[in-house]
């Protein structure tokens, strides 16, 4: 029977997987067959029905605090350049602050959701990257006081004044001191904007299925 | 949507989390390529783009909404070390292709090591549902049209579940699940029967009960 052939190319053709051939032949056959037009019209209900389907909100949070997290992970490792690092020294102290609160703010968003032992895991990663992170930065800082001392050097040898050099680097610290000031004041900003998104008063507890099932 | 904070400090300071322009417009495959030059924020759209999908994916696939958020999780840590490696070929296939044949994977491995066959439909039964009452019609069906699917041939499921939802191609989907293009097109088809034939039936007892 022709309906029976012509069911699986319905479906392609519902899904715009036809060649234009096979497209004309189901739209020549749905013009004279009213079964075929009803299972196409019931296909589609189908499918209006089910996208009504929507992800809970609650359950993609844990996924991208554990991404967050493992991006952090990433880079923290990917970074092995310390001479490139190096110029951007400015930064450095800063990224203790930052892990510090990656702790913070990866927990504060897990927390609601993950199970204990998921929680613990996460926890372990996040602090194993950020420990090595804070290493890095410990040697660079070490480095940075080095080159430092080796400029003061070099610039005595080129024969720039004592006096001279002191000058420059109390303008550099100033410049620095205030870089620091207004970077930090962004981020302790941010951060609490940050975890005001997280308050309890914004983030119910109470919005995630308990294990088991229903909501 | 939670405000998350981003870390820039490799770049000027802590920026917040801006949005490099045209992200938007990205293809998949652009931001892979981006993220693996170093730019965290194109991973992040990945995660926009795909964590739903991924999570609703697996959850039809392992039937178990929190074995479901876990496998989303790695899909994605796995995601970050493999496009890291240069692992993701875009003249293989689309991005959407690799990444679920990745969870489905993942999904597999998952349920093997829980030496757990696969339920019926435990996270997938009706949910509690609150609102208007066409609403309440409209989760209803949807539990049905879910409940149907759960009972599906485990390949049938993903296929119909990737075209219905992801809107991927017969190609990609043949390319998701390690199948070919012909199989996949009686997959989708047989799905869409099986769907049909529970759906009329419930909907011949709905009118038949509302005396219609
Ligand atoms: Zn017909």
């Amino acid at each position: 029977m022709e309906c029976n052939d012509l069911q699986l190319l319905l479906s392609c053709y519902a899904d715009g997987e036809c060649t234009p051939e096979e497209a004309r032949r189901v739209r020549d056959h749905l013009e004279l067959c009213a079964s075929c037009r009803a299972t196409l019209e019931q296909w589609t209900a189908a499918s209006q029905a089910w996208a009504a389907e929507e992800p809970e909100p609650a359950s993609l949070r844990p996924l991208h605090a554990r991404i967050e997290a493992e991006l952090w992970r990433q880079r923290a490792s990917a970074r092995s350049a310390p001479i490139r690092r190096a110029r951007r020294g400015v930064h450095a102290a800063w990224g203790l602050l930052a892990t510090a609160a990656a702790v913070v703010l990866a927990v504060g968003l897990l927390y609601p959701s993950a199970t204990a032992e998921q929680e613990a895991r996460e926890i372990v990663q996040i602090d194993q990257g950020n420990r090595e992170e804070a290493m890095r930065q410990r040697s660079l800082l070490e480095r940075l006081r080095l080159e430092i001392a080796a400029t003061t050097l070099r610039a005595q040898a080129a024969g720039v004044s004592t006096e001279r050099l002191a000058e420059l680097d109390r303008e550099a610290q100033s410049i620095l001191a205030e870089t620091q000031s207004l970077e930090q004041r962004l981020y302790v900003l941010q951060t609490r904007m940050a975890l005001g998104a997280l308050s309890p008063t914004s983030r119910p507890r109470g919005d995630r299925p308990a294990p088991g099932g229903g909501r | 949507m939670v405000v998350r904070l981003r870390f820039r400090q490799d770049r000027a300071g802590l920026k917040p989390a801006a949005r490099t322009p045209g992200t938007v417009s990205a293809t998949d495959e652009e931001l892979v390529e981006r993220y693996r030059l170093g730019d965290d924020d194109a991973f992040e759209w990945l995660v926009e783009r795909y964590g739903a999908s991924a999570l609703r994916f697996a959850r039809y696939l392992v039937r178990d909404g929190h074995l479901a958020e876990e496998i989303a999780q790695d899909a994605f840590v796995k995601l970050v070390g493999v496009v890291r490696d240069g692992g993701f070929d875009p003249a293989r296939g689309r991005f959407a292709s690799f990444f679920f044949r990745m969870v489905r994977h993942l999904s597999i491995d998952r349920m093997r090591a829980r030496s757990r066959a696969p339920q019926i439909a435990e996270d997938l039964d009706p949910q509690e549902s609150v609102g208007a009452p066409d609403l309440l019609l409209q989760k209803e069906r949807c539990a049905q049209v879910r409940e149907i699917v759960a009972t599906l041939p485990e390949r049938e499921r993903a296929a119909i579940v990737l075209r219905e939802f992801d809107g991927l191609s017969y190609k990609e989907i043949a390319l998701a699940l390690d199948a070919n293009i012909e199989t996949v097109k009686t997959w989708i088809f047989r799905a869409r029967r099986r769907i049909q034939g529970s759906w009329s039936e419930a909907h011949a007892e709905e009118s038949r009960t509302h005396g219609m």
